[in-house]
């Protein structure tokens, strides 16, 4: 069981086929994991943002599901280059707030949020 | 008082919570249902088939009459450690969702997982409202989008011998005045336990391969006897804050965070108070002892100053295999070392669940 959140290479290698039990989150969409393997089932494991090869086999996993992440949400993902750096008034903007006082504006308070990508 | 309650998906009974004949067949029937003092016992899975959260917004448990219990059985009917299941099959909801104060439920073999379809996150149990005085034992929360057990508000929520795991956020988030003891965290892609904050206590716990092991977003927390191993980024990550509240940390391993530059325990300037910790195999520093507040000195047989001639914190033992652990790459983070020449490394062994 193992940690495999943001890598495409190194992956554990089946066993009879089976991927069990790992967490295989990804930062963008539809990235592509056991690229160019086939007949693989996947048990157990989270695939948030993962695509996996054609016909594999999907047993008790979260996903394949897909979430386009804010980097205002996650910086420590975007320091680290796992997730593309968002613009202030990125897809994700859902809410602003803008404080004025005497016509001035003071402050600026933005909500972000992680949308779906099917 | 009524009960107790029974709950099974794969009933064909009377579904009224009767007996395990009749026994509901949504657990949200028990929710709604079961009040302070009574019991509820559930075996199976139950799978959602829609997006329809379980939502604990009905009942409390008053300290008067007792907690509302909701116990797991294997499939005999026989409590004995097996869990029922939640399964979110990756829906765009919570597993539980505590909205309103319901108070005082003790949850007991309980697991919940695979939830969310993408987008906003999505808990394992989420508690949005003052909760209070939960306590959970040998519960599992994992692969979820969002944490697998996610305190957003409430309080005094006591989780004992549980583990979350392979969640893309947190394995444990929040939970203010409360406590984790005997606790396991592992292969959660942000960190093990995080935002720990204000009167938090983490006893025996083990946070491993998550991105960092401990967030600690407010300080005034506990630390004692934990193992901090081998997360992708930090062991322990004490962010800047404007708080005055001191944490202690005590008597732990942070060992291997072999990433370029990860620190084992990042004190970032913050009121920390350490003492016997044991630090190896870290690539960075293992402690930032230049940010570090205060260790705690001790007497050595013959000192006489407090700490004279030791050290209150071990960094990397040449002579330990394995960082002192009995088997890590088999996930047994027992401790066995019995040196009679160092006795500042600790010795307590740990057996986590971690499933």
């Amino acid at each position: 069981m193992g940690n495999y959140s943001f890598k495409t290479t190194g992956l554990p290698e089946p066993v009879n086929g089976v991927v069990e039990g790992h967490n295989f989150t990804q930062g963008a969409p539809h990235t592509a994991i056991y690229a160019g393997q086939t007949g693989l089932t996947f048990r157990r494991c989270n695939l948030l943002n993962c695509d996996v090869p054609a016909g594999s086999t999907i047993e008790d996993c979260l996903g394949p599901v897909h979430t386009s992440f804010c980097s205002h949400l996650y910086p420590q993902w975007c320091e680290k280059g796992y997730i593309t750096e968002c613009a202030e008034n990125c897809s994700h903007l859902t809410v602003t707030d803008i404080v004025t006082i005497d016509g001035v504006v003071v402050d600026s308070n933005y909500t972000y949020t992680n949308t779906r990508v099917d | 008082m009524a009960g107790p309650y029974y709950v099974d998906p794969a009933a064909s009974g009377d579904n009224n919570g009767s007996d395990w004949a009749n026994a509901w067949t949504n657990v949200q029937s028990a929710f709604d249902t079961v009040a302070a003092g009574e019991i509820c016992y559930l075996r199976g899975t139950q799978t959602f088939a829609d997006a329809t959260t379980i939502d604990v917004d009905t009942r409390t448990g008053l300290n008067a009459a007792g907690p509302i219990r909701f116990i797991g059985c294997n499939a005999g009917g026989t409590v004995d450690g097996t869990r029922f299941v939640i399964n979110v099959n990756s829906k765009a909801v919570h597993g539980l969702s505590v909205t309103t104060t319901a108070d005082g439920y003790w949850m007991e073999n309980i697991e919940v997982k695979n939830a969310g379809a993408g987008g906003d996150s999505k808990h394992g149990i989420y508690f949005t409202a003052d909760a209070r005085g939960w306590t959970l034992i040998n519960c599992c929360a994992n692969t979820c989008s969002g944490s697998g057990f996610h305190v957003s508000s409430g309080t005094y929520i006591r989780f004992i011998r549980c583990c979350s795991y392979n969640n893309t956020e947190s394995g444990f988030y929040g939970n203010p005045s409360g406590y984790a003891i005997m606790c396991s965290a592992y292969g959660n892609t942000v960190a093990g336990f995080n935002y720990s904050i204000v009167t938090s206590s983490y006893i025996g716990c083990i946070a491993h391969a998550n991105g960092t092991g401990l967030i600690s977003a407010e300080n005034g927390y506990l630390l004692l006897n934990s193992v901090i191993d081998a997360n992708t980024s930090k062991g322990i990550d004490n962010i800047a804050t404007t708080g005055i509240q001191m944490s202690v940390i005590i008597g732990n391993r942070i060992t291997n965070h072999s990433g370029a530059g990860d620190i084992g325990l990042d004190c970032n300037s913050e009121p920390i108070t350490t003492g016997w910790n044991y630090f190896e195999a870290n690539d960075g520093d293992n402690l930032q002892e230049a940010t570090l507040h205060r260790e705690i000195p001790y007497w050595v047989t013959g000192a006489t100053e407090a700490g004279e001639g030791a050290t209150t914190n071990i960094h990397d033992s040449a002579s330990i295999t394995d960082c002192g652990y009995v088997n890590s790459a088999g996930d047994d983070f027992s401790t066995d070392y019995t040196s009679a020449t160092n006795p500042t490394l600790r010795r307590t062994a740990i057996t986590i669940p971690w499933r």
